[in-house]
């Protein structure tokens, strides 16, 4: 992001990043760098290849080619080492999509979570990590008897408040939101939105949010990349790029969002799909 | 809410312990019963048997019921109750090691091709493949030809060709489990291979693994029992229900059928009491699961 | 005469009230569009209009379509009204349709089997209701099998499989859902068109507020197994008159600006089933007096809306997602 106001220091820097699965070219020629405490969105419609971006900057998956480098460190590459996966996992983490199928179903979500403070704060004393879990509990607005039900137990809303929790237990820098709003009703939407403000507030945080909803993007990125088909489109400050979009595509998506006064040809009128 | 909703768990779950197990029907429940009965008789039958299982009294060649001897004498004059009792160790001692066996291979070969995917699952679905063409018995009477009569050989034998039923299984319930997005985020956590496997892969799949290793064990019940029926597994004068049915085979033609009957139908009954429970509890992992 | 009217509508699982007397009419070539969280009952009124409840749950009450009433009627009756009454959108077209037959069977089966109509003439009317639903080429798509198709194509095929028999109220589940956005609104602007050109009544089911407002005629807003406001899709976004939709048209954020915070709404969902006096909504409302913990109020008129809310007429106009609510 070229003029984004005072420098600081580039805490995610992805260049020239590919993957193809087979014959299909998933991603394509992506770069992009997120400066540390601001926060990025890539937006675009399923196939566009943002879940696979959010998938390589954690690793999930291999790049075919280019790089990544997470806190000034290359991790374009897997690494087996325990101790280097383990800081890995203090840099960066993910919160997917589906509350449902994020928590172990047979585990209370508590020790899902000790179990993870264990590995990483493993220097420190029981009883501090016990209250440690009491504090992220409280972060997340959920208290000891959430900490004792099994996922079956908790309503999606709690759920997703446990797998923010639990992507807060190694104290990342960044944290990666893949449409971890997209399946929660408009209400708990709006919670779920302002605990990420308030958790960025407090730990400075940098979020990189993969949405389809511009709504939300807007509430939570600074800065917005939108992608099509594996490439980038567009990309800038996110009021720009929502309010004055410039590629045909980025206009498309933002006349399709239902709002006051809003009718749906005209973006029938923009799109003979195939 | 929740703390209402897992009060209440704790309680049913309290009661389900003591009463029945729930999702599997009256009769999973009656089956449950029996295998708990087979069980307590092959750990403690030896101990309540009346009489010396081998003790023979020459007069009693099947003999009908007397006082002391309930279910009468086999051909040998021996007192069938006493037998059946000290056989159900044999008998049913032989199924659990193919069954432990099997599920222990099979488990593990299941875990790690769905873990690591790619060309070791091709490999080791390969390897299961060939495995699958070779019938157990036939394999289970190789081992004897190879190593001899008895228990041991024919158990591994029919371990190893129980091992692709099971592995099959597993492995396609753990794919769907691997791909979870609960499992990878425990990758990005950090968390080791092992750890994950050990901790949160098996325990969710543990349900189908235990409900495949019961129905081995059945199956291992009657294809033990036709080995010594055959004479290839346990050897006389031993107590086994399998072999009871094939000494009982000559009283049969004498007209004297007690002794196949109490020992074909022991069989009959373990081998439906565990399949039942088996399949029940499979189902039950089946709609429990998402 | 209405077309549709659902009276007292009670629907329970198992003795957990699900639905609570939900009432409403719907008059022939109208959009009504039913907005409600996961658990409010949306989807079963739905269901219960199409006679699809699951198993175990018992329906009381009136639904008459047409002057047939559906809990009342028999096969016979049933089948006319699903064949040339009432036609189905869902929300997963993938889920919907069998996956190793081509589009061409599986539009042209339901014409052969219950009209008895010849083979030229179904395929026909297939090519016909798949170019009013805008799908170029639509001889050559026949021959297409489900998994060729994206998702939102293959949702105007279901739609289009929903013309064929004619119907005269379609009624539309949550139908582009589990679409893009771009997709979403290609999709509603079908509906719209189809509604204006064959002066089809819809019910259109969905958990977005603004979409639903966009597309729709009228509003009815449900939380917690019963309708909480019925009001004009013109003025309802302007002027609610149920703290519930105020606050549901707050919590979103809009497209003009960041703010600061988002009146959340406090607490989480009732459901159906919870027993409590008063009204449904009043743990989590800021309008909240005593009344409202111990009477509950009817669906009652206030200005140009249905309200079920005894301050109904207080209820503040939330400013475009920006605003924040008093107990924020």
């Amino acid at each position: 992001m070229p003029d984004a106001g005072p420098k600081s220091e580039p805490i995610v820097e992805v260049a020239g990043l590919r993957k193809v699965f087979g014959e299909h070219v998933a991603v394509d020629d992506v770069s992009f760098t997120v400066e540390a405490g601001s926060s990025l969105a890539i937006v675009g419609e399923s196939g566009s290849g943002k879940t696979t971006v959010a998938r390589m900057l954690s690793g999930l998956e291999r790049p075919t080619a280019g790089t990544i480098r997470v806190c000034g460190r290359d991790r374009s590459r897997p690494v087996r080492r325990a101790a280097e996966r383990r800081r890995r996992a203090r840099e960066l983490q993910i919160v997917f999509q589906d509350p449902y199928t994020s928590l172990d179903p047979r585990e209370e979500v508590g020790d899902g979570l000790l179990e993870l403070l264990a590995l990483h704060q493993s220097e420190r004393p029981r009883e501090w990590r016990q209250e440690r879990l009491m504090e992220m509990a409280e972060l997340v607005g959920l208290d000891e008897r959430h900490l004792r039900s099994r996922p079956g137990e908790l309503s999606g809303g709690q759920r997703q408040r446990i797998t923010i929790a639990r992507a807060l237990v190694s104290e990342p820098r960044i944290v990666i939101l893949d449409e971890s709003l997209a399946s929660l009703d408009v209400s708990l939407q709006a919670q779920i939105l302002n605990l990420l403000g308030d958790i960025r507030e407090e730990t400075g945080i940098t979020y990189i949010l993969i949405s389809h909803d511009l709504a939300v993007v807007l509430q939570l990125a600074t800065e917005t990349l939108v992608m099509k088909d594996g490439r980038i489109v567009e990309s800038g400050r996110t009021v720009d790029v929502l309010h004055s979009p410039e590629h045909p595509y980025t206009k498309l998506l933002c006349d399709s969002v239902p709002r006051r006064g809003w009718k749906p040809e005209r973006a029938l009128q923009g799109a003979e799909s195939n | 809410m929740s703390a209402n909703a897992e009060a209440l768990g704790t309680v049913s779950h309290r009661r389900r312990r003591l009463h029945a197990i729930r999702g599997i029907g009256v009769i999973g429940n009656v089956a449950a019963v029996v295998v708990v009965i087979l069980v307590v008789l092959a750990v403690i039958g030896p101990l309540i048997a009346p009489h010396d299982p081998n003790e023979v009294s020459f007069s009693a060649t099947y003999g009908g019921p007397t006082a002391g001897h309930p279910l009468g004498f086999d051909g040998t004059g021996r007192d069938l109750l006493s037998r059946l009792l000290v056989g159900a160790r044999s008998s049913l001692l032989g199924p659990l090691i193919v069954a432990l066996l099997a599920t222990l291979l099979g488990t593990t070969i299941a875990l790690a091709a769905a873990w690591f995917g790619g060309r070791f699952d091709a490999f080791m679905s390969m390897v299961l493949d060939i495995l699958f063409a070779i019938p157990g018995l036939l394999l289970a009477i190789l081992a004897v030809a190879v190593f001899g009569r008895g228990l041991t050989a024919p158990a591994i034998a029919l371990a190893v060709a129980y091992t692709p039923y099971t592995a099959r299984l597993v492995r396609s319930v753990s794919i769907a489990e691997v791909s979870s997005p609960y499992i990878a985020s425990l990758l990005v956590q950090g968390l080791s291979s092992l750890t994950i496997c050990r901790r949160h892969l098996f325990p969710n799949v543990r349900p189908t693994v235990v409900a495949q290793a019961i129905l081995s064990f059945s199956f291992a019940t009657i294809d033990l029992a036709a080995l010594s029926y055959l004479g290839l597994g346990v050897q006389p004068p031993s107590a086994n229900w399998g072999l009871m049915v094939s000494e009982g085979q000559q009283g049969i033609v004498q007209g004297h059928d007690a002794v196949a009957l109490w020992a074909g139908g022991a069989l009959v009954v373990s081998v439906l009491a565990i399949n039942v429970l088996g399949s029940r509890l499979m189902d039950r992992a089946e709609e429990r699961g998402r | 005469m209405s077309l549709l009217t659902v009276d007292d509508l009670d629907v329970a699982i198992g003795g957990t009230p699900i639905l609570r007397s939900v009432s409403f009419a719907l008059e022939p070539g109208e959009a009504l569009g039913i907005v409600g969280e996961s658990g409010s009952g949306k989807s079963m009124t739905a269901r219960a209009i199409a006679r699809l409840l699951p198993r175990g749950a018992v329906a009381t009450g009136k639904i008459t379509f047409d002057g047939t009433e559906l809990l009342a009627a028999g096969t016979a009756d049933m089948r006319r009204v699903r064949d040339g009454g009432i036609s189905l959108v869902f929300q997963d077209p993938r889920a919907a349709i069998n996956p190793v037959r081509s589009i061409g069977d599986f539009l042209a089966e339901g014409l052969r089997t219950n009209r008895k109509i010849g083979k030229a003439e179904a395929r026909r009317r297939a090519v016909q209701v798949l170019e009013e639903v805008r799908i170029s080429r639509a001889e050559a798509r026949l021959a297409a099998y489900p998994h060729q198709l994206s998702g939102g194509l293959l949702q105007r095929v279901m739609i289009a499989a929903a013309l064929l028999s004619e119907p005269r109220l379609i009624l539309a589940d949550e139908p582009t859902t589990a679409l893009d956005v771009t997709t979403q609104a290609e999709i509603m602007a079908i509906l719209e068109e189809l509604r204006r050109e064959r002066g089809l009544a819809s019910i259109f089911i969905t958990h977005d507020l603004e979409l639903a407002a966009a597309t729709c005629d009228r509003i009815a807003v449900m939380y917690a197994g019963e309708l909480v406001e019925v009001q004009a899709a013109e003025t309802l976004l302007e002027r609610p008159h149920h703290p519930y939709t105020a606050a549901l048209l707050a919590a979103r954020p809009g497209m003009t600006e960041r703010v600061p915070r988002l009146p959340a709404i406090p607490g989480r969902p009732l459901a159906a089933g919870d027993p409590i006096e008063g009204c449904r909504f009043a743990p989590r409302c800021p309008l909240v007096i005593d009344r409202c913990r111990s009477e509950h109020p009817a669906l009652a008129p206030c200005e140009q809306s249905l309200s079920r809310c005894w301050r109904a007429a207080d209820v503040k106009v939330p400013e475009a997602g920006a605003e924040q609510l008093d107990h924020a």
